[in-house]
């Protein structure tokens, strides 16, 4: 691995869930760190936020351009913007596709939406703004078992060596054996932080496409033990307050079982609060 | 309104005359304070439901309390 | 003048939404003025006067759909929303609607109605403002003298809007009788979608009624074309979640969806198409709706689900301000009695729902004013239920002038959840097979027998629709449908001249098959509960500190015995009135303990003593 790219693995060590924005304290003023960024994903250490670099009009999608707008698979929004990718000649920038009064990220949507149907053809890059980069499980495990050093020229700092001190020290052999299947290593004995209950929702949520609504009663199964219910609710409640974590209440009961139900957090009036929405 | 005295009262716990006179007045127009204060209250009081705590006061300083059942 | 304290004992409780004087929102334009707290979702308001504008300036439909935690503020963000934008836009308010075939003509009524408000300060109502503002309107000179005054308001409009105007002669014709005062009414009814008598047609000068969907949707659509010259309409659905629930109490929100769409794919301008619902309801149902509707729907808001501990102190010192100001001294804290710690114990998460918070506001002001005495009292929300019920019912009382505010189709559904809460069942919901009248009927089991009864309420002044009506009950006699009708009417039944009225008397004569009017009385019953029960299935309504959901409230009604006070109820054999009741009352008194009254007198004395005492104090 070359040095630039040892560095910045390292630095996302010493992040919570090693996990950053590109703006971020310490990776804002790293030179050249997007070429750093696709390097290390195509070595499979990272992955980051991408964006919907450029598209271009398939075959089927100009077929559906010729149907009768009766029969359209389509509504109203999605149709102007296919229209517009098939005027191209070929690839061509999203922003020059746009709709007036059509916000970029309800476009970018939109145009998911065509591209999974089939209809167009999308090539993605990194996000020009509040682009996220992440480590990814391979990452970590090469770094935990895999990568070796060599060179006699100090090139990192002595914290950086203590953010991989630190990681090596976390995934000790006891603790990564009771890793839960879907979820970041839960350290047996070890409560987790409320950054990585906030992930945990945030995983459970992504597995069980509950799309950031999600019911409390499936976090209580996975949180307790080694928390018990009031902790539990404390540290939602530091989320809460943290502006991280949203509560919302239950009003239509008839979908889940009395038990389900007494997993809500009662309030003294009102419905119990039952969804969990990460902001 | 004798009613809607009696639930009012039940529910404040203690109130004072004048404003169980506004909200008779918003709820039921037309009606005056005589007809609140020396007919409604008076029955009310009489009839033991409720009882007035300061009967030789002013009537702005008058309070109206609940007597439970 | 009296010291906080003092003022304290005197005073009803200012977070009771009952006792709360300006607290009713859609209505009240002082309320919304003296009581809000600006931060409150002002990101939704900004967001929502985005839209706005893009209409204002494009004239193409736009909606909104707004999602929220029941108690997190939603009506009270529609009545702001009335109020911060009523120079920009016209707001109707489009209550839940019951059954789904009647949507278009549901919406086109209620928007109607609120265009015939009359705003403050004036003496027309905003249809007639809106009409007289229109440059067509304007536009008189010579010709008045020769085309006479309806003829030139005819030439006028059709040259203003020469294309796109569904049946536009009876249209124009009707928004020329609304300038007429005696014809007002009339006019008024007919945009309503009422199904008139030919005697109120004919001065009208119309030769069609509005008995269709695709009809109203017509009209409306005209209101959008014309509302081009003046402001666009803002039309709030509230209370989605109270739709019509198919079985298995699954909710159906296809009917608000299609509505939605149909604005675009039939080109209507000019509106703001707003639907508020209950965040766990629509994200429930959501799935269900096709993506090309939901593709339709602009904006997607989602209103905050909690206030913070700031924005709950200010909303309790709007409430405690009228009290601040009667006292001498003034006191320190803007929310004094009460104390902003107990936010931080009782909702550590840094935040809590808006209604939560006045009712821990009022519970926390109880607690001040009864001292000691607070734990030991009992249990009041059946009074506090019986307060709402006053409240509520008398406000109806005052706004429903007449039956015929409410569609026949809307009355039956009032009738039908009164029927819930009294737990008689409903046999058959749609009893006569004719599609004009199997909305207006259905055939529920007469409580103490075995009958089934059959159903009708049709108020429509049309009298050769209650001749098909009569043929139509004939019908399900001869096949047995039920055991005999009752007709509900007050309206006018028609001679022996008129086809309904002979048949009318055929059928309805004898005791299987009755005649009732309906009193003015009974309808604000009706209509009184169906609003408490629309509020519970939201979530919304509040009856002392609880928030009763919609079984709770049925069993308070039963308690309160209130139905047994509404005539038509009784007098269709529903219910049976309640004369043994008020005898109990006046015996239960006389039994009270005379040293436990005095004791209690005697602690409160106390009280007004330390009261006073601290004032003088204070003075000195």
């Amino acid at each position: 691995m070359e040095t630039a790219q040892l560095k910045f693995v390292l630095r996302l060590l010493g992040t919570p869930n090693y996990r950053s924005h590109l703006t971020g304290k310490g990776f804002k003023d790293i030179k050249g760190k997007e070429k750093i960024c696709r390097q290390l994903r195509d070595r499979g250490l990272v992955n980051f936020s991408e964006e919907i670099g450029t598209v271009k009009i398939l075959p089927p999608g100009q077929v559906v351009l010729e149907m009768d707008r009766e029969q359209l698979p389509i509504g109203g929004k999605q149709l102007k913007l296919l229209e517009k990718i098939a005027l191209a000649k070929s690839h061509i920038a999203p922003s020059k596709v746009s709709i007036k009064s059509l916000k970029s990220a309800d476009r970018d949507e939109i145009l998911q939406g065509l591209a999974e149907k089939g209809l167009i053809e999308i090539t993605t890059k990194m996000k020009r703004q509040k682009a996220e980069v992440w480590l990814t499980e391979e990452g970590l495990t090469y770094l935990r078992e895999e990568f070796v050093a060599k060179g006699t020229h100090p090139v990192i700092s002595l914290d950086l060596l203590t953010n991989y001190l630190s990681f090596l020290r976390q995934s000790s052999p006891t603790a990564s054996q009771s890793q839960s299947p879907a979820a970041p290593p839960v350290p047996v004995g070890q409560k987790p932080t409320d950054e990585e209950i906030l992930q945990l929702i945030k995983d459970l949520d992504r597995e069980l496409g509950t799309e950031n609504y999600l019911p409390i009663f499936h976090l209580r199964q996975k949180l307790q033990p080694p928390f018990s219910r009031q902790e539990l609710d404390l540290a939602l409640y530091r989320l809460q307050k943290a502006d991280k974590l949203d509560l919302s209440s239950l009003v239509e009961t008839i979908h889940y079982t009395k038990e389900q139900i007494q997993a809500g957090i009662a309030q003294d009036t009102g419905a119990p609060l039952f969804f969990l929405m990460v902001n | 309104m004798n009613d809607f005295i009696l639930n009012l009262v039940e529910t404040q716990k203690f109130i004072s005359v004048q404003v169980v006179i506004t909200n008779c007045t918003k709820q039921f127009p037309g009606v005056t304070q005589a007809m609140v204060v020396d007919k409604a209250i008076k029955d009310l009081a009489e009839a033991k439901l409720v009882s007035i705590i300061n009967p030789q006061a002013k009537l702005e300083e008058k309070l109206v309390s609940w007597v439970p059942r | 003048m009296a010291s906080l304290d003092q003022i304290i004992q005197g005073a009803a409780n200012p977070f009771d939404p009952v006792t709360f004087i300006t607290g009713n929102f859609w209505n009240s334009d002082i309320g919304a003025a003296s009581s809000t707290v600006n931060s409150i979702h002002q990101e939704a308001i900004e967001e929502i006067e985005t839209v706005l504008d893009l209409v204002i300036q494009d004239n193409y439909t736009r909606s909104i759909l707004l999602q929220g935690d029941s108690g997190c503020g939603k009506s009270y963000l529609l009545a702001r929303l009335k109020k911060t934008f009523n120079s920009k836009a016209f707001f109707a308010y489009i209550g839940s609607c019951a059954s789904s075939d009647y949507i278009w003509r549901h919406t086109l009524r209620q928007l109607v109605d609120s265009l015939m408000h009359v705003p403050e300060g004036e003496t027309d109502s905003q249809l007639l403002l809106w009409l007289k503002g229109l440059s067509a309107f304007r536009n008189r000179g010579l010709m008045k003298r020769m085309l006479g005054e309806r003829g030139l308001f005819m030439l006028n409009f059709r040259s203003t809007y020469p294309t796109g105007i569904y049946q536009a002669n009876d249209f124009f014709n009707i928004l020329y009788q609304l300038t007429n005062p005696e014809l007002f009414v009339y006019a008024c009814d007919w945009l309503r979608g009422e199904n008139l008598d030919q005697k109120q047609l004919k001065p009208l000068k119309v030769s069609s009624v509005i008995d269709s969907e695709i009809a109203a949707k017509g009209i409306i659509s005209n209101f959008g074309r014309i509302a081009a010259d003046t402001k666009p309409i803002v039309l709030c659905f509230d209370q989605v979640e109270t739709g019509p629930r198919l079985a298995d109490n699954y909710l159906s929100l296809s009917p608000y969806f299609d509505l939605n769409t149909s604005f675009y794919n039939d080109n209507v301008k000019n509106f703001v198409v707003l639907i508020s619902i209950v965040r766990n309801i629509w994200s429930s149902y959501k799935g269900t709706i096709p993506q090309s509707d939901l593709a339709r729907v602009c904006k997607f808001i989602d209103l905050k689900n909690n206030i913070t501990w700031e924005q709950v102190k200010a909303l309790w010192s709007l409430r405690l301000h009228p009290l601040h100001c009667q006292a001498q001294p003034k006191p320190e804290s803007p929310i004094a009695p009460l104390d902003g710690l107990i936010l931080e114990k009782r909702y550590p998460g840094g935040k809590v729902n808006l209604r939560n918070s006045l009712i821990l506001g009022k519970e926390l002001f109880f607690k001040y004013k009864l001292g000691d005495a607070y734990e030991e009292q009992s249990d009041s929300s059946l009074a506090s239920f019986k307060l709402l019920w006053q409240q509520e019912f008398n406000q109806n009382q005052a706004k429903i002038e007449r039956i015929r505010k409410f569609s026949s189709v809307e009355l039956v559904e009032m009738l039908k959840q009164a029927l819930k809460a009294l737990g008689i069942e409903i046999i058959k919901n749609k009893l006569l097979a004719s599609k004009s009248y199997s909305s207006h009927s259905f055939s529920c089991q007469l409580p103490g027998t075995k009958q089934n009864m059959g159903i009708i309420w049709y108020e429509e002044p049309n009298l050769r629709g209650l001749f098909y009506l009569m043929k139509a009950c004939q019908k399900a006699l001869e096949q047995n449908l039920c055991h005999g009708f009752v007709l509900i009417r007050a309206e006018n039944l028609g001679n022996e001249n008129n086809k309904g009225y002979q048949l009318f008397q055929q059928v309805f004569t004898g005791e299987k098959n009755r005649h009732l009017i309906p009193e003015l009385d009974s309808v604000s019953y009706l209509r009184t509960y169906q609003a408490l029960a629309n509020d519970a299935i939201a979530g919304d309504l509040v009856v002392g500190s609880q928030t009763p959901s919609l079984e709770e409230l049925e069993q308070l009604t039963r308690e309160a015995k209130i139905l047994a006070r509404c005539s038509l109820l009784l007098d269709l054999g529903l219910v049976i009135a309640n004369n043994e009741e008020k005898v109990e009352e006046v015996e239960k008194v006389e039994e009270v303990d005379k040293v436990e009254k005095i004791d209690k007198l005697q602690k409160i004395e106390k009280k007004e003593e330390e009261g006073k005492k601290k004032n003088y104090h204070s003075q000195n």
